[in-house]
Formats: structure tokens, sequence, C-alpha cells
């Protein structure tokens, strides 16, 4: 199997400000937080990896150093291949996101529309947008293609951003808590989809507390407390390293026991 | 597929878009027009007052005329200024701002795209400010002049939208506030001559009132429309602006770049 995505010890450290843009940037500490320290991960094509963490474990960080959004310390970020920080626009290409659940919608455009703006700012034809945007809501069972956004569910919301990551086909799909504030049958039928994604070939990373659906759909889990990665392997292997239990209950001892340890 | 037809198609995008959204919100386009009808009415009385007064000599129209071009001119400023810092805030607010850096389109583009509907809106603002200004006069405002005018205005606007992109800067690291667009419309209003003609002004703050681009625009754009004056008597100030345009256009969006790659180092890129 190829790696589609390659983090090489990427840390970061949020710094404060210079002096002169103090006045300008509200931070919320002043002294320098290290929110990573070096984590190095691959994920493969046909691939789901899990991040999951306490909250401030730095999963949403590793996502958006990931995602360009975000500039490491130190270390890099390969997609596809490609460098992000030598060649942003190339490494964008082959990067799907949905950041913080349903975030990134406009709420005055139907999904069609949307996901056919989406399209066309990731360098699509109109005409491609479009058929593109028809098939991705047949896809997920979006069909009524002129109701706005803002009539929308969370679920449905949940479906259109993952829908709008999928415009451009990317090899790498980065998705932030994706079931968060679904309701089960929501974040169950999203579940499926992003399941469904990795099994079309494509690399799919995600960061979700809910840990039953991480450990049912990942291929492999990394766990992150501190910055640090604690556990990184297949729901089976956890389920071995805490004798035989049930994964999600061996997440939750691994994070406990580091939280105490710390 | 050339550049030129993916940015053409990535402008278009960001305009389609602006355009559904502005015209959902019908009541707001309802009271644009009345706000307009009412400043006009305003400076049309003013100006019977005023009436011509001296400094006022050399334009046609007295008053009224002379502010009317202050006023079309406030407001395509003001779009200019204000269009990309409340762009930037609304995309920051609606969680939007990060998946659009995170797509390959580039920040010039997005910010030219975030540009024309406001743009549009405010050349239909002026057009209504002028016609009515022409029905109040009678048919004296020269209208037909303005054309000639056009070179000058988006000369004089193309430094604006410099200060608009300084202004988003400041909103992509302080999220909040716009202290830039009111304070260029203040300065303009006060120094440039806005609304009454510099020569008002005493002579020391004249000297300062030659440092602002608007000052040369209005001025160019009052002689082509209400002085009878042709291009070629207003090179100077084409020039003069044009040399504010080629250092401020390109230092105002490496100031914008430099904005969020700082965001992207201290983590603030998507804060609301």
């Amino acid at each position: 199997m190829s790696t589609v995505l390659d983090v090489r010890e990427v840390a970061k450290t949020y710094a404060p400000p210079p002096t002169w843009l103090r006045p300008l940037i509200r931070v919320a500490a002043k002294e320098p937080v290290r929110a990573l320290h070096p984590v190095s991960l691959k994920v493969d094509r046909g691939e789901v990896v899990g991040l999951v963490g306490p909250n401030g474990a730095g999963k949403t960080t590793l996502l958006k150093v990931v995602a360009g959004l975000l500039e490491p310390t130190s270390g890099g970020v390969l997609i596809d291949g490609v460098d992000i920080a030598h060649k942003p626009v190339a490494a964008r290409r082959r990067l799907g996101l949905v950041l913080e659940g349903d975030l990134g919608i406009y709420d005055r455009m139907t999904g069609r529309e949307n996901l056919e703006f989406f399209g066309i700012m990731a360098g699509m034809s109109r005409s491609d947008a479009a058929r593109r945007a028809d098939e991705l809501l047949e896809d997920f069972g979006l069909g009524e293609r002129d109701k706005l956004a803002f009539g929308y569910s969370a679920g449905m919301r949940m479906r259109l951003s993952v829908a709008r990551a999928l415009m451009a086909d990317p090899a790498l799909v980065v998705l932030d808590e994706p079931t968060r504030s679904l309701d089960p049958v929501a974040a169950d039928f999203v579940c499926g989809l992003l399941r469904q994604l990795a099994d079309q070939g494509r690399a799919v990373l995600l960061s979700n507390h809910r840990l039953d659906e991480v450990v049912t759909i990942s291929d492999r889990v990394v766990a992150l407390v501190g910055g640090r990665v604690r556990f990184a392997g297949t729901p089976d292997e956890l389920s071995d390293s805490d004798g035989g239990r049930d994964a999600a209950q061996a997440i939750v001892r691994l994070l406990r026991m580091e939280e105490t340890a710390s | 597929m050339s550049a030129v037809t993916a940015t053409t198609r990535r402008v278009a995008a960001l305009a389609r878009r602006d355009a559904r959204v502005e015209l959902s919100y019908h009541f707001q386009l309802l009271l644009r027009l009345v706000n307009i009808l009412l400043s006009v009415l305003t400076f049309f009385f003013l100006g019977r007052l005023v009436g011509d007064a001296a400094p006022l000599a050399r334009y046609d129209g007295g008053y009224f005329s002379f502010a009317l071009i202050g006023l079309v001119m406030t407001g395509l400023a003001y779009t200019c200024i204000s269009s990309f810092s409340r762009s930037v805030a609304q995309a920051q607010s609606d969680g939007t701002f990060e998946i659009l850096l995170s797509t390959t389109t580039p920040l010039g583009t997005l910010m030219a795209g975030t540009l024309v509907v406001p743009f549009v809106m405010s050349v239909f603002d002026a057009v209504i400010y002028l016609g009515v200004g022409w029905a109040l006069t009678g048919g004296e405002l020269p209208l037909l002049s303005l054309l000639t005018a056009i070179p000058l205005v988006v000369l004089t606007l193309g430094t604006f939208c410099a200060v608009g992109l300084l202004s988003a800067a400041v909103i992509v690291l302080s999220k909040r506030g716009d202290p830039l667009a009111g304070m260029t419309l203040q300065v303009g209003n006060l120094l440039a001559g806005a609304l009454f003609p510099v020569a008002l002004l005493p002579e020391p703050v004249q000297v300062l009132s030659r440092a602002i681009p608007a000052y040369y625009g209005l001025n160019g754009i009052r002689d082509v429309v209400l002085a009878g004056a042709g291009l070629g008597d207003v090179v100077h100030e084409m020039a003069v602006l044009a040399g504010f345009n080629v250092v401020l256009l390109p230092a105002s969006l490496w100031v914008l770049k430099r904005a969020i790659a700082v965001a992207r180092v201290t983590g603030t890129l998507g804060n609301r």
C-alpha cells in the first residue's frame, strides 16, 4: 500500500507574538506553549487512521499542520509525496478538509451552490463542479438540491461538509471531530461514509472523542497525550495491550493512566 | 486551462456567492436606497444655504454639485476600504476562512473576488446619487463628463483598495475592529476635500492634504466633471495616483500575506 500522508517529526510550539504585534494579536497564553512534541505518523491509501486523546492533547493542532493552516515549529508534512511547506498549492490539491464539525458552509446558499462554489475554488471548471456536486449530493442522500443550507439538520450539514471536502477528489481527507453534535443515527451514517471513502482508495485521518466510533471505522488508532504519541496500532493491538478488553475501553484506560502519570 | 481563465472563474464564483447572500436581504437593499435619498436631499438643501461660495468659483453647479462628487467618491472609497476586512471577518465568523485558505485559490484572487459585488452595488448607489442629483439640479449636472473621469476614478479607488488590504491584515491578526477604514475616511473628509474645498484649510494643513492620494483624485475628477477639463489637463493628478498605486497595492497585499503567515505561526488564523 502506498503512503498518502507522511507526517515527519512534526513539533509545534505556540510562541507568543513579537512584542510589537501584541497589541493586535489576542492569544490565550503569554508564555510559549508546546502543543506537539515531535510526532510522526503515516496514513496509507485505503486506510482510516483515528486520532484520539483528551482535550488539549494536540489533535486539532496536528490536523491543522497537516492541512497547512498552521506552521510547524519543526518537521514536515508530505501529502502524496508533495511537501506542503515547499509546494503548498500542489499539496492542497490532494487534500480535502473538514474542520470542527460542520463549520465552513454558507447558510444562505443551497447545498448544490455550496459544493459548486468550493469545487471552483479548488480549481474545477463550473460544469465539472456542477456535475460532481450533483453526484455527491446523490451519493450522500442530500437530494433536496435547492434547499438552503440553513434549513439542513446537523447530520445533513456534516454530510455536506464531507461532500465539500471530496469535490476535487482528493487523495487525503482530514476531518476534525466529524460526528460532533450528531445523533447516533446520523453519526453512524457519517462513519459508514468515512469507511467507504477509504475503501474507495483514499487515505482518511480523523480526530474523534467518540471512541467506539474510532475503533469501529479505523484501521489504526493513534493516541495523543500532551502532544506525544502514546499508542499507535490497530484496534486489535490496542485490545491485546489491555488484556483483550474492548478497544474503546482500552483507550480510556490508557488515557487515564497517562493523565495520572502526568 | 490558462491562469487568466482560472482566475476569472474563481472571481465569478466569489461574486455569485456574495450576490446570492446580498440579494437575500431585501430589506437592507431598501434601507440603502432610502439612505441615499436622504443624504442627497440633505446636501441639496445645504447647497442652497452655501450657494456659490468664492472657493467654489472654478466649478459649475455650486456647492451641491461639488459635494455630490465627494459623496459618490466617499461611497465608492468606503467600499474599497471596508470590503476586504468585512469579508475576512465574516469568513472567520462562519468558519470558511480556513477552508478557503486550504483550497488552491491564491489570496489575491480571493480578495479580488470579494470586492466585485460590494463594488457593483456601490456603483449602483453612485448612479442613484447622480441620477437624483441630476434631477434636483434640473438636468444641469454634466453626467456625460463623468465617463471622461473614469480613469481618475479607477486610479483613486486603487489607492483605497490598498488601504482596504491593510485593513484586512489588521482583521486577520486582531479579529475585531477596523481602525484603518474609519480613520482613512475621516482623514479623507477633512484633508482631501471630500465635502469642502481644501483651500479653506490653513496653509500648513494644506501641505498635509498633498500627501493624500484622494486629494489628487477628487481634484482631478471635479476638474473634469465640473470645470470642463480634459484628461490632458489632469495628467499630473493621474501620474501621482498611478505612482501611489504602483507602490501601495503590492505593498499592502504583501502585508496581508505576512499577517496570514504570522497567524499561521501563532495559531490564530481561524479564531473568532
